[in-house]
Formats: structure tokens, C-alpha cells, sequence
């Protein structure tokens, strides 16, 4: 972390940029800003030495007698003699200003290392003038923000700091304001990442967060975050009602749901660690390759996206009493068990796009409604009668399996239904009347077999 | 920005110290709140909360600070005296230690916050009346020789607790209206809300600064 409580800055000129076409001709310094084990590249030319040497002679009184700004030079500015004598007085210079100011930046020293951008008391004056500015809107309109680790990270350090939360002469860099903006917030999105932030060496996925700031989350989102980053949950999870995780590398929902806690599954953690007012939660395009034991760690869930991981199994979610909406599109589910064993009442189940042969499973989920079984592998029409006898199935999608190109496929798929093929769905479209004729007719065969088999016996 | 619970006119900073245990962090909660939490976790550091407040028909944000008790954490304690408009000092009425210690908490106060923060002394814990070890007299005396507001109230059942945070802000609220509060000075801990398009305008705080409304309560 780079935050000058405590540590002092350190910046020398490393060398040019040699991307010289860019940069319009110039000569350009290359300027290494080092704080603690963390440092970055800023990119200056003589005159914006130039300008900063002016605002520090005004606000600061600078030059005193060893800070002083090499001179000018018009003609032959660019002779490599030249431009190496300079890089080393400006080097010199600039290691005298921070001799002199570096303690305590003034806002126009901070601004040319940009520490705004990577050092924590500064970033946090910047995040708290735009919070001051935006924040009340933002809250009002319940709107979500977005914060990075390293930001999360930076906030609980900086309120272990013996910093008076004003310390800058613009009380809108009060962090008063970032804090009561946390504390009142309702939708947080967190985005982590791997690659470092601009020319620094700041990962921000190193940074591990504490959410206790937060004090009235609904709605957490989370991408891009490592599993093992999340230290404390806090008070989010009372508050928290849905959540989305995407692109993170939890490997269960289990590692999610207990991401704070030393124990792995229900069964170790008991009640304590429940997530009691989540009703949704998302977690489609993760690695995951199970839930885990989650059993009463959700208690309200209502809605679950499983989708786009690695899911070889549907698992065991008959803890959750309240489940209505689950879904697993994009796994790789090939032949599941008996899925009424799997859920409670569920209404909706979408299972697109994964390797499904056998609608056999599916034959006793007596509330559901809706089946999306889209780019499966179901090659046999007969499947269909499998699920044919669900009382409340309103909607059956098989679109994109074999078997939707099969002949007379949506015929003889809807005849199953008896006296429900005509209100069923299929592929989101209702028997048309040519359909319903045809239908009739296989009824009618059907129905006229069976009674010669009962005749004959 | 018009409309809305959180359309307001100030920003008040405020720190709640004293020793550990009298329930600083029960008493902010309750008044955030309007509930009192019983197992309330320990503060680590610093703690914070927040609530709109209507002073002499003015709407006005509360920031509130409140800090751990302990010695170790004294350090980022003193730190967030500075730029308070408000200091509330708590102490418990049952636990005379709490009480001695009073004097320790003054004098930092004193010496930390600027002369115009508004310090008000709160005896704690007034529901357990049955365990008390201060008097009320004792402590009203205390407090009118060092020239603090005080009230005795009770985290637990509400008593006294909107009035002392009221009370406090009403205070700072008189002196800025007598001009004795400067805005603008840095550590004030007071604060105008963000103009509409986001720009600080001194201007315009000075202007209404000087506006002659005064307090009608
Ligand atoms: N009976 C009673 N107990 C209180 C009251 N306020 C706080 N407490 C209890 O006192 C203890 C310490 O409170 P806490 O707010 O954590 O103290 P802090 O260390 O000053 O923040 C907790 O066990 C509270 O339940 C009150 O007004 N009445
Ligand atoms: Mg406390």
C-alpha cells in the first residue's frame, strides 16, 4: 500500500520516455514515485517542471537556496549531452523538493507524482470531494458505486490512521464524507483486478476488504474478486438482499457464503454466519464446481443463477424452503439425479446449454411451470412424456436439441400432454390449428392402440 | 438536489468520547437508530454514524464520530477531535471511575478541539438509578464550573438522548448565526451541503453566512 502515514516518498528520474512519436517531439522525463514497497511512473516535460517550480515559489516560498530549478535553455535543447545534464538537475531538484515538502504534499506537489491517484490519503481526498459532490444524488437515486479493493482496502486502513479525518485545507476532502457515504449506501459494486492500476505496482486484487463500513448494503455486487480477499463481511450481512458474483474465483457458493469465517460448510458454522434477507443471488460466469453445504445460510433465497460455471451436478438445494427460480444454463450437466430429490417447489428451471439426453429426472418437479432445456442433447421425442405429466408446466423449451429437427417433432411432442396440448407452450409458441388437427389424429391412433392392447387381454 | 430526506443546509461534525463501556456506541446508536443494541461490539478505532436533524427549521446532517475508550486507540481518538463542532463526553452514572476520569477527557477536549466546539457532558445509563454512583448534583456542578451543557440519559430507554444531540447542535447552530463560528476556518467542523452544480462557491457561503435570520427557538 502506498500511503505516506508514516513513510515518506521517494522519486527520482529514472530516465526519458522513448516513445518520443507520442509524446508530439518533446523531451519527456520519466519520474519513478516510490512509497514503502509500492511505485509508479509519472511522465513530465521541462515546463511542467516548470509549472510546478512556479505554483511551489508562490504557496511555498520555495526556491530557497539548494531548490532551484534548472534554467531555461532554447537553442540546442535536445542535444543528448544537454538532455543528460538536465536529467540529473532535475532529478536534483526534484529530490529537494521532496527533502522539503515531500512530509506533507501540497495539493500541486501531489498533483505532478500523482498521488492521487495511488497514495491513500490523497486518493481518499479525491474519492471524498467527488463523494461530497455526488454522494447525495447518488444515495437519493439509489444508484450503485463502484469501489475497487484497493479503495475498500485504503478506507479501513485509513480509519486506523491517527489522521484527524479533515486534513486538507478543502473540507470537501473531509473523510467524514467517504464514511457516512459507506455507511448509507444500498448498492455496492465491488470490481477487483489482477493487473496492476495504471503504471503502478498497486494490484488491487492483493488488497484484502473489510465491508464493515457498510451499513445498509441491499444490493452487493462483486467482480473480478479473489475468494480469499473478503476479511469481514460486517453488518452486510444482515442487510444484504441480492448479490451477484461474477468472474470471481470462488470455487463454491460455500467459499462465498462463509468468505469471512474459518469454518467451509453449514454443518461447521451453524446459524451464526446466515445470510438471512438475501432472496437472489446471481452467480452466473464463476469457476464454480459445487454449492457446497449450504444449508440454512441463505434461509430466504428465492433465486438462484448457477449459470455459465462448471457445474457437472445439480446439488442438493432442498435446505432452501423458499426457492422458486434456479438456474444452471451452461454447465456441463449430463445425466442428473432424480431432481425432485434436488429442490423444494421450484417454478422455473432453466438447464440450457448443457448435455442433458433424459427428461427422466425432471418427472416429478410437480410446481414447475417453465423448462428450458434449450441446447441439450435430447435426441428422442419420447423424452417428452417424461415431463408430460407435470400438472402446473405451462412453457417446454427443447429448441436447439436434436430432437427439435426430428420429424413431426412438435406434433408428436405436444400429443404427450393430452388434453393440455393445446394450452402448453412449446419453444415459446402455443400448437397452431394445422398443429392441433395433426395432433388430434395422433391422439386419436394412440388411443385407438391402446384399446385394441386392452381388447386383445 | 431539492426534496428528499437528505436535502440539508449544514454538516456538523460531531466525536463522542469517555471511557470504555459507558455506551458511547449505545447512545449513538440509539439516536441514529431509535434502538438500543445491547451487544453492541467493542469500537476498534473508530466508529461512525449519521442522522438529519431539524434545528430552528434548519435541516442539518449530523457526522458523528465515536471512538474507543481504550489507551491504546488514544492516538486515533485525538485525532478526530480536531474539526469537531461537537464534543459529547460521556460517563457512566453507575461507575464513579468513569466519572473521575472526566477531568482527563476535558482537558484533552479542550486542548484539541477549537474554543468554539460545543462540549456537553452526558451521565449515562440513567435507567439503573437503583446502581448509581454519581449523584445528579455532583455532576451538574461539575459541569457548570467548567461551563458544559449536561443531562443524565439513558441509552437504553431513549431518555435524554435526542435532546442532548439536539441541544448540541442548536448551540453550534447559535454561533454561527452570531458570527462567531467561522465556516470557513478549516477545524470549524461545521460545513455548508455541496452547491448544485458541485462547485465550491465561498462566495455564497459567506453571503448567507452573513444572512441576519437569526435563531428563532
Ligand atoms: N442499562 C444500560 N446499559 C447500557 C446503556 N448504554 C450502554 N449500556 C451497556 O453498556 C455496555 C457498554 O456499551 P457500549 O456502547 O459498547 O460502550 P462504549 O465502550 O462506551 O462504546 C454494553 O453492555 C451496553 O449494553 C444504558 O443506557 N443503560
Ligand atoms: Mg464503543
Amino acid at each position: 500500500m502506498a500511503c505516506l502515514y508514516g513513510n515518506s516518498i521517494k522519486a527520482h528520474i529514472s530516465g526519458l520516455v522513448s516513445d518520443v512519436n507520442t509524446k508530439d517531439g518533446a523531451i519527456w522525463y520519466k519520474i519513478q514515485v516510490e512509497i514503502l514497497d509500492v511505485y509508479w511512473f509519472v511522465e513530465r516535460r521541462y515546463s511542467d517542471f516548470e509549472a510546478l517550480n512556479k505554483k511551489l515559489v508562490d504557496s511555498q516560498g520555495i526556491p530557497r537556496d539548494n531548490v532551484v530549478l534548472p534554467p531555461k535553455k532554447f537553442i540546442g535543447n535536445k542535444d543528448p549531452e544537454f538532455v543528460e545534464k538536465r536529467r540529473q538537475q532535475l532529478d536534483e531538484y526534484l529530490k529537494n523538493v521532496i527533502q522539503l515538502l515531500g512530509q506533507n504534499p501540497p495539493e500541486d506537489l501531489a498533483q505532478f507524482l500523482n498521488l492521487y491517484d495511488f497514495e491513500v490519503i490523497f486518493m481518499l481526498r479525491k474519492l471524498a470531494s467527488e463523494i461530497f459532490d455526488k454522494g447525495e444524488q447518488i444515495l437519493a437515486d439509489q444508484n450503485a458505486f463502484t469501489l475497487s479493493p484497493y479503495q475498500i482496502y485504503a478506507i479501513n486502513e485509513r480509519m486506523k490512521m491517527p489522521i484527524p479525518s479533515l486534513d486538507s485545507e478543502d473540507k470537501r476532502q473531509d473523510f467524514s464524507h467517504i464514511v457516512e457515504f459507506c455507511s448509507r449506501l444500498q448498492s455496492l459494486n465491488i470490481v477487483g483486478s489482477n493487473i496492476s492500476l495504471g503504471s503502478s505496482t498497486i494490484v488491487p486484487n492483493q488488497y484484502s476488504m473489510s465491508l464493515s463500513i457498510f451499513k445498509s448494503i441491499k444490493f452487493l455486487s462483486l467482480k473480478l474478486i479473489n475468494a480469499d480477499k473478503i476479511a469481514e463481511v460486517g453488518t452486510v450481512r444482515q442487510t444484504v438482499e441480492r448479490i451477484s458474483i461474477h468472474n470471481c474465483d470462488f470455487q463454491s457458493m460455500n467459499q462465498f457464503l462463509l468468505c469471512d469465517s474459518v469454518y467451509k460448510t453449514f454443518a461447521e458454522s451453524g446459524l451464526s454466519f446466515s445470510w438471512n434477507n438475501v432472496v437472489s443471488i446471481n452467480c452466473s460466469n464463476n469457476t464454480f464446481e459445487s454449492v457446497g453445504d449450504i444449508g440454512d445460510l441463505v434461509p430466504s433465497l428465492r433465486c438462484i443463477e448457477l449459470s455459465y460455471n462448471k457445474l457437472r451436478n445439480v446439488f442438493n438445494l432442498t435446505s432452501l424452503p423458499l426457492l422458486e427460480r434456479v438456474s444452471y444454463s451452461g454447465n456441463v450437466i449430463a445425466s442428473p439425479e432424480d431432481l425432485h430429490l434436488r429442490f423444494g417447489n421450484i417454478v422455473i428451471l432453466d438447464m440450457s446449454q448443457n448435455i442433458v439426453e433424459c427428461l427422466q429426472p425432471f418427472y416429478k418437479l410437480y410446481s414447475l411451470v417453465l423448462l428450458n432445456l434449450s441446447c441439450n442433447k435430447v435426441s428422442a421425442v419420447e423424452q417428452v412424456k417424461h415431463v408430460s405429466f407435470l400438472p402446473c408446466l405451462e412453457s417446454l423449451i427443447l429448441t436447439g436439441n436434436p430432437v427439435a429437427s426430428s420429424v413431426d417433432y412438435r406434433v408428436k411432442a405436444l400429443s404427450y400432454f393430452g388434453n393440455r396440448a393445446s394450452s402448453l407452450e412449446l419453444d415459446n409458441e402455443k400448437a397452431n390449428s394445422t398443429e392441433m388437427d395433426q395432433i388430434s389424429i395422433i391422439q386419436a391412433i394412440e388411443l385407438a392402440k391402446r384399446s385394441t392392447v386392452q381388447g386383445k387381454n | 438536489m431539492s426534496g428528499g430526506p437528505y436535502n440539508y443546509s449544514y454538516i456538523f461534525k460531531y466525536i463522542i468520547i469517555g471511557d470504555m463501556g459507558v455506551g458511547k456506541s449505545c447512545l449513538l446508536h440509539q439516536f441514529t437508530e431509535k434502538k438500543f443494541m445491547a451487544d453492541c461490539p467493542h469500537t476498534i478505532g473508530v466508529e461512525f454514524g449519521t442522522r438529519i436533524i431539524e434545528v430552528c427549521g434548519q435541516k442539518i446532517k449530523l457526522q458523528i464520530w465515536d471512538t474507543a475508550g481504550q489507551e491504546r486507540f488514544r492516538a486515533v481518538t485525538r485525532s478526530y477531535y480536531r474539526g469537531a463542532a461537537g464534543a459529547l463526553i460521556i460517563y457512566d452514572i453507575t461507575r464513579r471511575s468513569t466519572y473521575n476520569h472526566l477531568s482527563s477527557w476535558l482537558t484533552d477536549a479542550r486542548n484539541l478541539t477549537n474554543p468554539n466546539t460545543v462540549i456537553f457532558l452526558i451521565g449515562n445509563k440513567s435507567d439503573l438509578d437503583g446502581q448509581r454512583d454519581v449523584t445528579y448534583e455532583e455532576a451538574k456542578k461539575f459541569a457548570d464550573e467548567n461551563g458544559l451543557k449536561f443531562v443524565e440519559a439513558s441509552a437504553k430507554t431513549g431518555e435524554n438522548v435526542e435532546e442532548a444531540f439536539l441541544e448540541t447542535a442548536k448551540k453550534i447552530y447559535e454561533s454561527i448565526q452570531d458570527g462567531s463560528l467561522d465556516l470557513n476556518a478549516a477545524e470549524s467542523g461545521v460545513q455548508k451541503k455541496p452547491t448544485a452544480n458541485g462547485a465550491r462557491s465561498l462566495s455564497a457561503d459567506n453571503a448567507e453566512g452573513r444572512n441576519p435570520s437569526s435563531c428563532s427557538c
